[in-house]
This record gives C-alpha cells, structure tokens and sequence, in this order.
C-alpha cells in the first residue's frame, strides 16, 4: 500500500516537514535536508550537492521498511 | 444651567487618590503623590493637569447607541495545522528492491527554482539504475484539506513505484 517516498526540503523546512510527517503518523518518513542556500547555488554546485547525496537518496527510496 | 468653566471646576476639586468614570468606559485613579494641594488643583481648571497613576476597565455595562451587534456564534472552531495529539504511526510503504524495472516519480511544488537540475541529477542516476521515469506531477495545494490533497496525487501515485517529492510536499 502506498508508494516508497522521499521527501526533500532545504534546512529552514526540515522542522514543518517533520513535524507535518509526524502529524500525520509518518515519523519514519524518509527526509532529505539540503542547506538552506540550495535553491540560490547555481546549476553546476547544486548537481555537485545532489551528486554528493545520490546514496542518501537512494538509500532511502529502497530501504526495508516496517 | 451649568456653564463649561463650573463643570472645570467641579473635576478640578476632586480628592487625591479618588476615582472616576470616564467617559470612554475606564476608571482613573487620581494620583496621591506629587500633587499640587486642593487649593492649588482649583485653581489649575484644566482637566489635562489631573496626573492620573492608572486605568482600569469597569464591568462591561448597556453598549453605546452606536455600537455595532455582532452574532457570535455559540461554536468557534479553531483550525491548527497539526493534530492535537499524536496520530498512530503509520506503516510506510515498502521500499523498492532496486532502481532496476522501478517507475520513479517526481511531485514538484513549482517552489524550486533547482528542482529542474535536481531532478535531471536524481534521475540520471535512476535510469542509469534501471529505472524509468514516469515523470514530474505538479503540487501546488491541490485541494484545501489533506486528504483531498492526498486524493489528488492518487492518479499519479498509481503509475509510480517510488517518488521523490521536493521542497516538503
């Protein structure tokens, strides 16, 4: 049931995200912080921070879950 | 008939320390300390010379003429953007095998301005994987209420295997 889903936000959200995942019962909803200037990096240093976090992203999309 | 100047005098004359309606609804208190004399207060027949040390609100009493009647309703309800209580902790779905054969999604809320590398990043990994993507949903309240929310990604969330979702959708 449901669909294996990571959730990516930058520094200053991680709180609402986690706290809207916990309001709604998904404590162990897989979360992906990025720093807080993310969205002003240019394209080629946000693909070096999204390269960086492949494994991390990954991981969370195919981990066991219970 | 009283003129102006006697009713002037008359507030002029109050004891130190007393209290007063106004006529705005509050209780002056007069000032005790650093107060000129009864004699003294009568001959300063201005009402700003009275130092007045505090103000409180009386017991509400009939309202004015002019006030507006608002109904108020005998139930407010209070919205909060998360449950007073803790929900049960629900199960989450099954994580992928691998990347190999999966169709992977992307919810974008159109607040990125990156979303567009991310997602060129997240899936060139993926389909070097073995993965296909089946494409980006766009998310931007969709509906007023969570599970209308969540209702709204179900046509999306039925051709997918796993889904990356950006900015905290």
């Amino acid at each position: 049931m449901g669909v294996a889903t990571v959730v990516l936000v930058t520094e200053p959200f991680e709180r609402v995200a986690r706290s809207s995942a916990i309001a709604r019962g998904l404590s162990k909803l897989p979360i992906i912080v990025f720093p807080a200037e993310f969205d002003d990096l240019d394209a080629a240093r946000i693909r070096v921070i999204i390269d960086d976090r492949l494994a991390e992203i990954e991981s969370a999309l195919l981990r066991a879950r219970v | 008939m009283v003129g102006p100047a006697e009713v002037v005098a008359a507030s002029a004359v109050e004891a130190p320390g007393a209290r007063r309606p106004t006529a705005d609804g509050l209780d002056e208190q007069l000032a005790t300390t650093n107060t000129p004399s009864t004699a003294t207060i009568a001959a300063a027949r201005v009402r700003h010379d009275r130092r007045v040390l505090a103000r409180s609100i009386r017991p509400p009493g009939p309202l004015p003429a002019h006030a507006t009647l608002m109904t108020v309703p005998e139930k407010i309800t209070i919205l909060l953007p998360v449950d007073a209580e803790a929900p049960p902790e629900r199960l989450l779905a099954a994580g992928l095998e691998s990347f190999r054969g999966a169709s992977i999604g992307f919810v974008d809320n159109g607040l990125w301005h990156s979303m567009a590398v991310v997602v060129d990043g997240l899936s060139a990994h993926a389909g070097a994987g073995g993965a296909a993507i089946a494409g980006i949903t766009p998310f931007d309240h969709l509906a007023a209420d969570f599970p209308r929310q969540r209702a709204a990604l179900v046509p999306f969330a039925e051709t997918v295997d796993a889904v990356i979702v950006g900015l905290g959708n």
